[in-house]
């Protein structure tokens, strides 16, 4: 069993797969990030990513392309921000309230259209389509090792890695990123300004809903090329707890994305070499490391102060 | 001089009786227009989808029985909700916590012989008790003493207890020789005794006498108040000397000892065995209908009834109509959707003010 498992070809599997399952989480967690930096706690994570899943895949499986699926599961996501923006956001419900509630809205909504989309579904004859497949960058991806682990990978996720350094320089580098960031700590300093902070806010959530969307395209477009009910498996809530133990920094995000994704990808090839242990152990892993990480996490200082708290004038 | 007024959109100070009303009045209008739609856009007629809705929850006296067995785990989650979520203490994690419960019972059942049903039942129920609060000791400890976000442990020991339930349902706990994910059938002395010659058994009558005393406990006990000060304002309730690490431990042990309950009394009352899938996520159901039932015992009730009644009359409406099972799940989500709407709108009023020259 050792000798197996300290092979080369594994190993590469493994950290390939690492960045793989990583990117699924890393999307979410993103578009959690500048929600949270803004001063909203989005909950839905997981009802965006189900959204965008399934809208993804129905568009690809109906239209054919695969790209016109991942724009549709970004309108997916978008679609869910918006219902939770109008009502934390705008009409000031309860972050926590709303997002759980937006949550089970949002797994109702998928059950039932893809129930009456394909209404005889069984186990075997589950509607799949061709998922995408990698890209291997030109001469990179020839590398021995690194090659194959960074350098052959989905689109998906080279846009996600890319991500990480788009949204570190409009949270750092930008003077809207600079506003975004004081308004999570002390939201009157930036309304004195004129700032409209349920604007900014609003689209921070959007922001996320589209991020989410594709994180959950990646599930249904990438990864299987099929939608089952509850597809996301709490990726969501995962992306969640990874902001926290990311202490709300973009790039100690992406480690943690890739630390989760390792854990992931070990937990399905340690399985797959039959190790003999019970498998729902393995299944179970990815859960058991997030409630220890949020354990970990949780003397981060990194919290935005008005985090959850509805800003009002008076 | 001629007083000019104009018109102000300010926030109600609190929502009155008429107010929650209203808005629960008005959010289920809008779920059933929207719905509609949804049933329309499906080629089906709402008014034959919604009658066979009613007559499949209401339309016989099995129909009545089946609709309150139904209600009767959504009950327990549901004031398991409240509990919580009225010191702001938000545990998700009914759905583990009744998975717990019901392996409590399953535990005693499998290792010790079966007694007489007067001690043996009794005995069962706090297995479910005892099993629900010590898988919400976890994160109610990781909360109280370590500040760990309880909305994110719960979550993820939802799954983690769901894997390990499988683990025993496909090793140590499989009934000899099945292929199935399930127990033997437990003894018959273990069974909850059912009223009226009909299949609504004991957990239901538990259950609304649970509502009544925890309402009891909200409004007239120390504890209550100390976990709705809690609720309404924390930085209040420390000056008032109430310690909120107590009372997070506190309300999260007995959200997964009533959690556990429903579990405990799903199994003996209906399934007499554990099988795997048997929530058919009662835990988050539970949530939508505190939220519906405005975290009040007695507003639980008669949700609780309410979605049963949907999720019972959903199997005839599938009979009658090609509509798939799962609108009812749909409708679940839209209300509640609709009711944070529909409540946040009437917070606020139009009041016509004097302008000042």
């Amino acid at each position: 069993m050792w000798s197996e498992l300290l092979q080369i070809g594994f190993l590469i599997s493994i950290f390939a797969g690492a960045v793989r399952m990583g990117t699924i989480i890393l999307f979410g967690a993103l578009g959690e990030l500048v929600a949270e930096r803004s001063g909203v706690l989005n909950l839905s994570v997981e009802g965006m990513m189900l959204t965008g899943a399934l809208a993804g895949f129905l568009a690809a499986f109906y239209s054919g392309s695969l790209w016109l699926g991942v724009i549709a599961a970004a309108l997916g996501g978008l679609f869910i921000s918006i219902i939770f923006a109008v009502l934390a956001v705008l009409f000031q419900v309860d972050q926590t309230v709303s997002g759980l509630s937006v949550n089970i809205f949002a797994a109702g909504l998928t059950f039932y259209l893809y129930r009456t989309l394909f209404p005889n579904v069984g186990t075997e004859n589950i509607p799949h389509l061709v998922p995408f497949s990698t890209v291997k960058i030109p001469l990179l991806s020839q590398i021995p090792f690194f090659g194959e682990v960074l350098f052959s990978h989905y689109t998906l996720s080279y846009i996600a890695l890319a991500m990480v350094g788009v949204i570190s320089f409009y949270l750092y580098k930008t003077k809207n990123g600079l506003i975004l960031r004081v308004m999570g700590e002390n939201p009157r300093a930036v309304d004195m300004k004129g700032v409209n902070i349920t604007l900014y806010r609003f689209m921070a959530v959007m922001f996320g809903g589209l991020m989410a969307g594709l994180g959950g395209s990646f599930i249904t477009l990438c990864s299987s090329g099929l939608f089952v009910a509850d597809i996301t498996a709490g990726r969501g809530w995962l992306a969640i707890a990874i902001v926290i133990f990311g202490d709300w920094k973009p790039g100690r995000i992406l480690l943690a994305s890739l630390f989760f994704g390792l854990i992931d990808a070990l937990q399905m090839q340690v399985q797959a070499v039959g190790v003999q242990l019970p498998f729902q152990l393995f299944l179970a892993m990815p859960y058991i490391f997030t409630t220890v990480a949020v354990f970990l996490g949780r003397k981060r200082s990194g919290e935005p102060m008005s985090l959850g708290v509805p800003y009002s004038r008076e | 001089m001629a007083k000019r007024y104009s018109f102000k959109l300010e926030k109600r100070e609190d929502i009155g009786v008429i107010q929650t009303i209203a808005s629960i009045a008005a959010a289920l209008i809008l779920s059933i227009v929207i719905a509609s739609g949804i049933i329309i856009l499906a080629g089906e007629k709402p008014a034959t989808v919604f009658i066979a809705i009613a007559k499949g929850a209401f339309g016989s006296q099995r129909a009545v029985v089946d609709t309150l067995t139904k209600s009767t785990p959504l009950l327990f989650t549901a004031l398991a909700t409240i509990f919580a979520f009225r010191a702001r203490v938000w545990n998700i994690g009914q759905e583990g916590q009744l998975y717990a419960g019901a392996m409590g019972v399953t535990f005693i059942i499998l290792n010790f012989p079966p007694m007489p049903a007067a001690i043996y039942i009794p005995l069962l129920l706090v297995a479910s008790i005892v099993g629900g609060a010590l898988w919400a000791a976890i994160p109610a400890i990781l909360k109280a003493k370590y500040k760990v976000n309880e909305i994110i442990t719960t979550v993820m020991l939802n799954y983690v207890i769901q894997y390990f339930c499988t683990y025993l349902l496909n090793g140590p706990w499989q009934e000899p020789a099945s292929h199935y994910y399930n127990t033997i059938k437990f003894p018959e002395s273990s069974n909850l005794p059912t009223l009226f010659g009909t299949r609504l058994h004991l957990g239901f009558v538990i259950a609304i006498l649970l509502a009544l005393v925890s309402n009891f406990v909200l409004w007239k006990m120390k504890l209550g108040f100390e976990i709705r000060a809690m609720g309404s304002n924390i930085t209040a309730a420390k000056y008032k000397g109430i310690n909120p690490q107590r009372i997070t431990m506190i309300v999260m042990l007995i959200s997964g000892a009533i959690s556990g309950l429903a579990g405990g009394v799903e199994v003996l009352g209906i399934h007499h065995k554990l099988i795997f899938g048997f929530s058919k996520g009662f835990g988050f159901t539970g949530i939508l209908i505190a939220l519906l039932g405005r975290l009040h015992p007695l507003g639980a009730i008669l949700a609780a009834i309410f979605f049963g009644a949907l999720r019972n009359g959903s199997v005839a409406m599938t009979i009658y109509s090609k509509v798939s099972t799962e609108l009812v799940t749909l409708i679940m989500g839209l209300i509640i959707i609709m009711l944070l709407f529909s409540e946040a709108v009437f917070k606020y009023r139009v009041r016509r003010v004097e302008d000042v020259e």
